[in-house]
C-alpha cells in the first residue's frame, strides 16, 4: 500500500469527563472510499469533525492526524482554515438548513471559489455554473440565482456537494449526506458521489448508519461502536462474513425484500451513555455471545486475515 | 433527475405583506405625516418658530396662528413643525447608535461565548436602572445639549438592543450553514458579517422601531425637565415645557405638541408591530 492520504492514530475526543471517541486509528489511501458505520452516538460525526478540527469549545482532542504529510493537530488555525474547504471539504446531513437563506445558491458556491482560488466574480460565476452542471442540477443557469428555499432537499444537497467540490479537495467528508432525503433521491445522490469520486480521484469518508449505503459505495468499512472501532474490513467481505458480533447484528437488522416475512432481528438494548461505559468490551452487555471474559478488559483491535481487523476476543486470529 | 420536486413558488414579497397589513399601513401613514412635516419644515411653517411677538402673547388659535401662540408670542404650529425636525433627528440618531452598538456588543457576546457572561451582566446592571431615570442622570451630568441628549438616550437603550441582538445570534450561530461555512474555511469575521449579521437582523430591526418611539418620548421628558436640548430650540419637549405654566389659560401650547408626540409614537409602534408580523415567518396569523 502506498503512502496514506490521511492517517489517524489514537484519536480521542472528550467533552468534560465523557470520552465520546477513544483510540480510533485508521488510514485512508488517496482515492479510497471509506464507509464509517455505527448507531447514533457511536462517535462517527465527532471523528469527522476532529479531522476538520471543528470540535466545539469544551471538547478536547488527543491523538495524531496526518493529512498529506502534515500534522493537522499541530497546524496554526490560519493554516487550518486554508486547508478547510480547499484540501478537505465536508457535506452535512441537513440539506434544508446547511445553506444560508439570505444568499442565492450561486453566491454560496462562488464564495469558496473567490475565497480559496482567488477568482474574480465573472470567473467564479462561470466556474459555479460548471460545478452545478457537474452535480447534475437541471437548468443550472437559472438555479444560480435561486435562493435555497426555492429548491427541493435533493437539489440543495447537490448544491452543497457543488460547494464542497469547488476547490477539488483531496478528501471529502460526507456526514450522513443522504439520511434526510427520500429513498429514490438517496440513490441518485450516492450515484453522483461515486461518479464524482471516480472522476476527480478524491478520497471520501462516508459516514452513515445505513449499511446498505455503504455496500453500494464504499471500498472499505470501519464499524464504530460507542466511540471505538470494532471492525474494519473490505466492503466486499464484510457482508459475506462479518467478524464482530456488532457488525453481524447490524447486518441482521437490515429489512429484506425476499423470503418469508419475519420479525426484524434488531440488536437488543441501546448504546450505553458516555458516562456509564462498561469496563471491558463496550458491546458485551448487548452481545448474544458475551462471556465473563468479555467484561474483564477492552479487547484490542487485532488483525484477522488480510486487510481485516476486529476487536473481539471470540474471533479467531 | 425527474424524481425531484420542482421549485416551490416564491413567498409573498415583504413589501406586499406590509402593504396588506392594516395596522402597519395606519402606522406608516401617521409617522409618514410627521416625517413629511419635518422634511418640509422650512416650506410649510407659516411663521418663524423663533420670532417673539410680545403684543400677542398666549394668543388663542385663530386664522393667523392656527394653533395659537406661546408666552413669547411665537407661533405654536411653526414651533411644532420645526420641533418635529429636531425630535426626529434625535430619535434617528439614537436608533442608529443603539442599533450599531447593540449589534456589536450583543453580536460579540452571543458569538464569542466566553465574553457573554461579563458583557451581558454589565448590560443587565445598566438595565436595572429605570430607563428614563438613567437617561436623566446622564443628561444632567453631561449638561443640556442636543448631542448630550442623544448620548444619554443611546447609553440608556443600548442594553436593550444588545440583548435582542445576542438572542438572535445565539440562534443563528447554531445553524448548520454556519458550521458549513466553518467547514469551507471561513474565519470569524467572515462568518459574523456574511452569515450571522444578515440572518440575525430581523428582531433587531423590529426592536429599533420601538426604540425610535421610546427615544422621541424620552427626548420630550428630558426637554420638559430642562436637561434636553436647550431652549429656544424647538423640540416637542421644549414646547410643552414652555407651556406648562399656562396650562390653565393657554392649554393649546401643551396640547398640540403632546398630540404630535402621541401620533409619532403610535405610528412607530404600529410600524414595529407590522414589521414583526411581516418579518417573522412563524407568525402566520393574518392580523388584518
Amino acid at each position: 500500500m502506498n503512502a496514506p492520504l490521511l492517517s489517524v492514530r489514537d484519536l480521542s475526543v472528550a467533552f468534560g469527563r465523557n470520552t465520546v471517541v477513544e483510540g480510533v486509528s485508521f488510514d485512508l489511501a488517496p482515492g479510497e472510499i471509506l464507509g464509517v458505520v455505527g448507531e447514533s452516538g457511536s462517535g462517527k460525526s465527532v471523528t469527522a469533525l476532529s479531522i476538520m478540527r471543528l470540535i466545539p469549545a469544551p471538547g478536547r482532542v488527543a491523538g495524531r492526524i496526518d493529512f498529506a504529510g502534515q500534522d493537522l493537530m499541530a497546524l496554526p488555525e490560519p493554516r487550518m482554515r486554508e486547508i478547510r474547504g480547499r484540501d478537505i471539504a465536508m457535506i452535512f446531513q441537513e440539506p434544508m438548513t446547511s445553506l444560508n437563506p439570505v444568499f442565492t445558491c450561486g453566491d454560496q458556491v462562488m464564495e469558496a471559489l473567490v475565497h480559496h482560488r482567488g477568482l474574480d466574480r465573472a470567473g467564479a460565476r462561470a466556474e459555479a455554473l460548471r460545478l452545478l452542471k457537474l452535480v447534475e442540477i437541471p437548468s443550472a443557469e437559472r438555479r444560480l440565482d435561486d435562493y435555497p428555499h426555492q429548491l427541493s432537499g435533493g437539489m440543495r444537497q447537490r448544491v452543497m456537494i457543488a460547494m464542497a467540490l469547488a476547490c477539488r479537495p483531496k478528501l471529502l467528508l460526507a456526514d450522513e449526506p443522504t439520511t434526510a432525503l427520500d429513498a429514490t433521491i438517496q440513490a441518485q445522490i450516492l450515484d453522483l458521489l461515486r461518479g464524482l469520486q471516480r472522476e476527480l480521484g478524491m478520497a471520501v469518508i462516508l459516514i452513515t448508519h445505513d449499511l446498505g449505503v455503504v455496500s453500494e459505495v464504499a471500498h472499505r468499512v470501519l464499524v464504530m461502536y460507542a466511540g471505538r472501532v470494532v471492525e474494519t474490513s473490505p466492503a466486499a467481505k464484510i457482508f459475506g462474513r462479518p467478524l464482530h458480533p456488532y457488525t453481524e447484528g447490524l447486518l441482521a437488522s437490515i429489512p429484506r425484500l425476499e423470503g418469508p416475512i419475519e420479525r426484524l432481528d434488531a440488536i437488543p438494548g441501546q448504546v450505553p451513555p458516555p458516562d456509564a461505559m462498561p469496563a471491558g468490551c463496550r458491546f458485551a452487555p448487548r452481545c448474544r455471545y458475551a462471556e465473563p471474559a468479555c467484561a474483564a478488559a477492552p479487547p484490542p483491535l487485532a488483525p484477522r486475515g488480510p486487510g481485516r481487523a476486529a476487536a473481539c476476543i471470540r474471533v479467531p486470529a | 433527475m425527474t424524481a425531484e420536486a420542482p421549485a416551490i413558488a416564491a413567498p409573498t414579497p415583504l413589501w406586499r405583506r406590509l402593504l396588506n397589513h392594516r395596522s402597519f399601513m395606519v402606522g406608516a401613514t401617521l409617522f409618514g405625516a410627521i416625517v413629511l412635516m419635518a422634511l418640509l419644515a422650512d416650506l410649510i411653517a407659516p411663521h418663524d418658530p423663533l420670532r417673539n411677538n410680545f403684543r400677542y402673547r398666549l394668543g388663542e388659535p385663530n386664522d393667523v396662528h392656527w394653533l395659537g401662540t406661546d408666552r413669547a408670542g411665537r407661533d405654536v404650529l411653526s414651533r411644532i413643525i420645526h420641533g418635529s425636525q429636531v425630535s426626529l433627528r434625535i430619535g434617528l440618531m439614537v436608533v442608529l447608535i443603539t442599533g450599531v452598538c447593540g449589534a456589536v456588543i450583543g453580536g460579540l457576546a452571543g458569538y464569542f461565548r466566553h465574553l457573554d457572561n461579563v458583557v451581558m451582566r454589565v448590560m443587565d446592571a445598566m438595565m436595572a436602572f429605570p430607563g428614563i431615570l438613567l437617561a436623566i442622570a446622564i443628561a444632567a451630568v453631561l449638561g443640556p445639549s442636543e448631542f448630550n441628549a442623544v448620548l444619554a438616550l443611546s447609553i440608556t437603550y443600548t442594553p436593550r438592543t444588545a440583548r435582542v441582538a445576542r438572542a438572535a445570534v445565539l440562534v443563528v450561530r447554531e445553524m448548520p450553514y454556519v458550521e458549513a461555512a466553518r467547514a469551507v474555511g471561513a474565519g470569524h469575521a467572515r462568518i459574523l458579517l456574511t452569515h450571522v449579521l444578515p440572518n440575525g437582523l430581523t428582531p433587531l430591526i423590529v426592536q429599533l422601531s420601538y426604540i425610535f418611539a421610546i427615544a422621541i418620548l424620552a427626548e420630550a421628558v428630558l426637554s420638559f425637565i430642562g436637561v434636553g436640548p436647550p431652549p429656544p430650540l424647538p423640540t416637542f419637549g421644549n414646547i410643552i415645557a414652555d407651556g406648562r405654566d399656562f396650562v390653565q389659560e393657554a392649554p393649546w401650547i401643551c396640547l398640540y405638541p403632546g398630540l404630535a408626540i402621541a401620533v409619532a409614537v403610535l405610528g412607530l409602534n404600529l410600524i414595529g408591530d407590522g414589521l414583526r408580523d411581516a418579518l417573522d415567518p412563524r407568525m402566520k396569523v393574518d392580523l388584518r
